[in-house]
């Protein structure tokens, strides 16, 4: 028989994965932020169409960007230019120096049905065989010098790779910490944890766009800036004052 | 075989699909937890490591990796630091610890896992030799499995767990009866 705690622990797991901040369009309840709409990472993993299609689309671009920063979470954050190809066919995409102190390299894939893909980064072989939906690697290599990601594959494919400084994400401040020591959120300290968020989010250049408080019962944390400025902006903003607090708040309140 | 889902059970959480998450709990909890059992002083700690090494997993999800497929030997992995200073490990997901309901432990079965003087020979390793007996010779993996698992070279499994096996047998005076955890490792032939 199925005990209380993994019930209930498997319950905020679920919630966890369905409340995470940048990947995905919001569910339901929540609005959905207009920079995210277009993101189809979802499709993606669940046999849905992937506009993976040419070298020159920018919308592969964002999503690739979007997973890799997803799939990153508190670990990192991408700096620099990232480089994409879109295929079938052979990428060779040469990485030039890290800009500044990342050594770490974050390479993503997305493939389209099943492609037998082979990826290389330098002489180090990452994946050789077959690929399906969404994938992500990171590789610590030398800062210095620049390297060499080679992907190959028939079916259509799209590959990324950036450097990130894994530089960690802000520990949660003094107040959310407050919020979150007896493991309850009250709807004021939820109400004033993502006050304090829109306002870092503002002060970060990533301004959102105003919501009643009074009357939404589930925040929307996604920002409609899907650049690289709001993206990092959210995953600094949301470590610093919300996530946690909206992640507790979401277990109790939505279901 | 339950590996071939894990990956795609992860995907699917990773697109925002929660119950891929819930599957990969449902999959591998108990395997966890009995992991967890042998490294930790009483049977509540190991329920706080099963749900740490799920909230780490969702946190660190840049670094989980797949080990033909089946995310087990990372969790294994993650369980084994995170018994090691199960504290530190808890204090950034206090809030959600909190809210979880005391587990369900039966004595005769926590007393099944009572390694006695062999379980604490293993809590006195460093944690890369407490991670390479607990998963070459308490889980049974393959050293090519416990390398891909660590992101470390084979070579190293090999030093790690030849220098491992030296200092647990010179925690035990020749005389002594061999613990269960030393059985076990006869059982899995290395």
């Amino acid at each position: 028989m199925e005990s209380e705690r993994n019930t209930h622990l498997r319950r905020i797991l679920v919630a966890t994965a369905e409340v995470a901040p940048t990947e995905r369009p919001r569910p339901t309840r929540r609005v959905v932020a207009a920079g995210l709409a277009a993101f189809v990472l979802a499709g993606a993993l669940t046999g849905g169409a992937v506009a993976v299609a040419s070298a020159a689309d920018p919308t592969v671009g964002n999503d690739l960007t979007n997973y890799a920063t997803l799939a990153l979470g508190t670990a990192g954050t991408l700096i620099g230019e990232p480089h994409t190809f879109t295929g079938p066919g052979r990428a060779e995409l040469t990485i030039p120096p890290s800009p500044r102190d990342g050594d770490r390299l974050v390479i993503v894939t997305m493939c389209h049905a099943n492609a037998d893909l082979t990826l290389r980064l330098d002489d180090d072989v990452i994946v050789d065989g077959d690929c399906h939906g969404n994938g992500a690697a990171v590789r610590s290599v030398s800062r210095n010098s620049a390297h060499t990601v080679t992907a190959w594959a028939a079916g259509r494919y799209a590959v990324f790779a950036s450097w990130f400084t894994d530089e960690p994400k802000p520990e949660a401040s003094e107040q959310e910490e407050h919020d979150l020591s007896d493991g309850v959120v009250t709807r004021e300290e939820y109400v004033a944890a993502y006050s304090r968020f829109a306002g870092c989010m503002a002060e970060a250049g990533a301004a959102l766009p105003p919501i009643d408080l009074g009357t939404t019962s589930v925040f929307d944390a996604g920002s409609p800036d899907s650049s690289a400025v709001g993206l990092v902006a959210q995953e600094r903003c949301l470590s610093r004052e919300f996530g946690d607090v909206d992640r507790v708040w979401q277990v109790d309140h939505t279901r | 075989m339950s590996e071939t889902y894990d990956e795609t059970d992860w995907a699917a959480a990773l697109s925002g699909d929660g119950e891929g998450f819930g599957r990969l709990f449902d999959r591998h909890r108990t395997r966890l937890y009995r992991h967890s059992i042998r490294l930790v002083p009483v049977a509540a700690d190991a329920d706080d490591v099963v749900a740490i090494v799920f909230l780490e997993a969702w946190r660190r999800r840049a670094e989980v990796r797949f080990v033909d497929g089946s995310l087990l030997p990372w969790l294994l992995v993650t369980a084994t630091n995170a018994a090691g200073n199960l504290s530190r490990s808890a204090r950034r997901h206090r809030a959600l610890l909190k809210k979880l309901p005391p587990g369900e432990h039966h004595p005769d079965h926590a007393e099944g896992f009572d390694d006695g003087e062999a379980q604490a020979a293993l809590a006195r390793l460093s944690l890369a030799d407490r991670q390479v007996i607990t998963l070459c010779v308490l889980e049974g993996l393959s050293e090519r499995e416990a390398a891909d698992s660590l992101a470390v070279a084979m070579g190293t499994v090999k030093s790690r767990l030849s220098r491992a096996k030296r200092r647990l047998a010179q925690q035990f005076s020749p005389a002594a009866e061999p613990a269960p955890a030393m059985r076990k490792e006869a059982h899995h032939g290395v």
